[in-house]
């Protein structure tokens, strides 16, 4: 069931990225631009996050793997 | 507490039992493949589904293979829904208009849904699109069920077989689940739904005009498809904000009845089918005899403490007879209320028609004790039977210990291994409960999400850890799950509750598969009769009370005796 009051989807960061900042990762490093480094920041962790998945759930195949040779 | 109360809920249990018994044997029929009366129509269509996906439904898998297949459906599954989820601003069937989902909240999501959880930090009808809802949600509703179905026989088959290698083929267990059980009981249960007046319309939603002249949007949409197999899957995530005390998720009581219906009928069926499928029907009753005792014992704390109402709010004046009324529907009243929240617990649903957290402490304190103790009575879909057999290996072994023989249920001898294996999927709740509640009171940010101080607030942490970990995905509420740290420790306790719980559990049937069924001899302990229901209670208030009285003293108890000394929190 729905958990908390607030909905969670008022984050800055939506797929695709806003056009004018959405010409490749690459072009949010540069020191001056102190939101795009928030905003790729946020990119970074977004990946991170799907990444995390992921291994967490292959890490399980160890797992798995480590339960049969018990 | 009235007779007719007590009728209702009698009522209920009793249509579930009668609908289950003959399910079950339906169940059996499906998983072992066998020809049933929906096979001219539906084979077809299941090896249709072979042939695209390229498996040999003859050619079965062991445990270890059948747990690699496991995973790689759940991370297909993960991923798919993450990318639904960032993308649908994109995508069509949008028309409310909603932005991508956040990062971290795509990621609980994702993992709440392919574990059969369904824990919500979002409000359905503010966050997701249509698509979204149907494509992803209500989709995993289906895969996830069938994912557990699917765990739960490939373990009933390891106790049926004998010296086998294999324990069934993961893909061709998910496919029967979903195709002959979970689809044509959906349908059904929708279709009455909608007659009961659940909407299903892609509309997004209507503007209305109050009495007082003021707009109002009524967010609308495919309800009543998402409420059936919320509570057939035991997913338990609504389409709505309010969950199942929604009036468009479940208009009356008579919709509630047949919610709890649908949410019990699936779990109580597989108790049932696992003794049809091991050759004797009396292991399956002595288990089910066994849950019902727990959940009608939920029900009943429940029901009295409800009714016995609060007594600082009688002292403010408010009228006692009708009881503790506060986060209730008047439309179904105390005692269904009472069942339906004993039943989404002692399942692995997370529906909720109250809110949990405006239970007075002593109705709290059944919830979480449920979900502490893995929602195995009778459990989510497949869920409650895997998680209840590994509570009966550690029965048989106690047993066992006790008379001074080698521990056998089934004519499979309980061994060091298998012990083993029990224990690493029992100890990995505990483990992730009490270790991120404990981190979480240790966090600044973590306790500034919570609504209510004290041991109230205690409570509310160690049941969203819990509801999490046991997958069942109710919440306490009072707690904003919505910030980075729970979003993310929260998809971690989903994530490990499910799949570091159901591994073992399949390296068990592996290994159990493999022994030899020795014959019943007169030095066999009995395990279809009462001696061995009390024991299974026994060791059931002995293990979980064990794992959490502390954190239960310090909630719900403490705050029951603060309560009666006139403070509230």
């Amino acid at each position: 069931m729905r958990a908390t009051a607030s909905s969670g989807s008022d984050a800055p960061l939506c797929f695709p990225y806003p056009a004018a900042s959405n010409d490749g990762w690459i072009a949010y490093r540069g020191p001056a631009d102190k939101a795009a480094w928030k905003t790729g920041i946020q990119a970074m962790f977004d990946a991170i996050e799907l990444i995390v998945g992921i291994a967490l759930i292959g890490a399980m195949a160890l797992y798995a793997y480590a339960c049969q040779r018990l | 507490m009235t007779i007719l109360g007590w009728s209702q809920i009698a009522i209920v249990l009793l249509l579930v039992l009668a609908a289950a018994i003959p399910f079950s044997g339906f169940v059996v029929k499906v998983m072992a493949g066998e020809a049933n009366f929906m096979t001219p129509v539906l084979r077809p269509v299941e090896i249709g589904f072979y042939r695209l996906a390229g498996v040999d439904e003859k050619r079965e898998q062991s445990s270890l293979v059948y747990s690699l297949a496991l995973i790689a459906f759940s991370i297909a599954g993960f991923v798919s829904l993450y990318a639904l989820q960032r993308f649908q601003n994109v995508l069509p069937l949008n028309p409310q208009g909603f932005d991508a989902v956040a990062p971290d909240l795509a990621f609980n999501t994702s993992i709440s849904f392919i574990t059969n959880t369904n824990w919500q930090n979002y409000g359905g009808e503010s966050t997701m699109s249509h698509l979204t809802q149907m494509l992803g949600l209500t989709v995993h509703n289906f895969l996830s069920a069938a994912t557990g179905l699917a765990v739960a026989f490939a373990l009933v088959r390891a106790f049926a077989r004998s010296s086998a290698t294999t324990i069934g083929n993961f893909w061709v267990d998910i496919t029967r689940v979903s195709l002959y059980l979970l689809l044509p009981l959906s349908i059904i249960i929708a279709l009455v739904m909608c007659a009961m007046g659940v909407p299903q319309t892609l509309l997004g939603s209507v503007e209305a005009t109050t009495l007082e002249g003021a707009k109002q949007v009524i967010s609308m949409g495919p309800m009543a498809s998402q409420e059936a197999i919320k509570q057939l899957g035991t997913n338990g995530g609504g389409f709505m904000n309010a969950n199942s005390a929604h009036p468009f998720e479940n208009p009356s009581a008579l919709s509630t009845v047949l919610q709890i219906f649908a949410l019990l009928l699936i779990p109580t069926a597989s108790v049932l089918a696992f003794g049809r499928a091991v050759g004797d029907g009396k292991q399956g009753r002595a288990i089910l005899i066994t849950m019902a005792i727990m959940l009608v014992a939920g029900v009943g704390v429940i029901y009295w403490a409800e009714t016995y109402g609060n007594p600082l709010l009688t002292a403010l004046g408010v009228d006692p007879a009708a009881g503790n009324m506060e986060g209730k529907e008047v439309r179904f009243g105390q005692a269904l209320t009472a069942l339906f929240t004993s039943a989404t617990t002692g399942t692995g649903t997370g529906a909720v028609v109250a809110m949990h957290d405006s239970l007075t402490p002593l109705g709290g304190l059944v919830p979480l004790f449920n979900i502490l103790a893995g929602c195995i009575w009778p459990g989510g879909v497949g869920a409650g039977l895997y998680g209840f057999l590994v509570v009966v290996v550690i029965a048989v072994f106690v047993a066992g210990l006790m008379v001074g023989r080698t521990p056998e249920y089934l004519g499979k001898k309980i061994e060091s291994r298998e012990m083993k294996l029990a224990m690493l999927a029992i100890l990995i709740y505990p483990l992730i409960v009490l270790g991120f509640s404990g981190a979480s009171m240790l966090l600044k940010t973590a306790m500034d999400s919570l609504g209510n101080a004290g041991p109230h607030g205690l409570s509310e942490i160690v049941y969203a850890y819990g509801s999490t970990t046991a997958n069942n995905g109710s919440a306490f509420a009072g707690l904003n799950g919505g910030t980075t740290w729970f979003n993310n420790t929260l998809g971690l306790a989903m994530l490990f509750g499910r799949f570091a719980y159901a591994i073992p559990v399949l390296a068990l049937a592996g290994s159990l598969a493999a022994k030899k069924k020795a014959p019943i001899s007169a030095g066999t302990f009995p395990t279809d009769g009462p001696l061995f229901v009390g024991l299974l209670l026994g060791v059931i208030v002995i293990l979980y009370l064990l794992q959490y009285f502390p954190a239960l003293a310090l909630g719900p108890i403490v705050e029951h005796f603060l309560m009666l000394g006139g403070k509230a929190f």
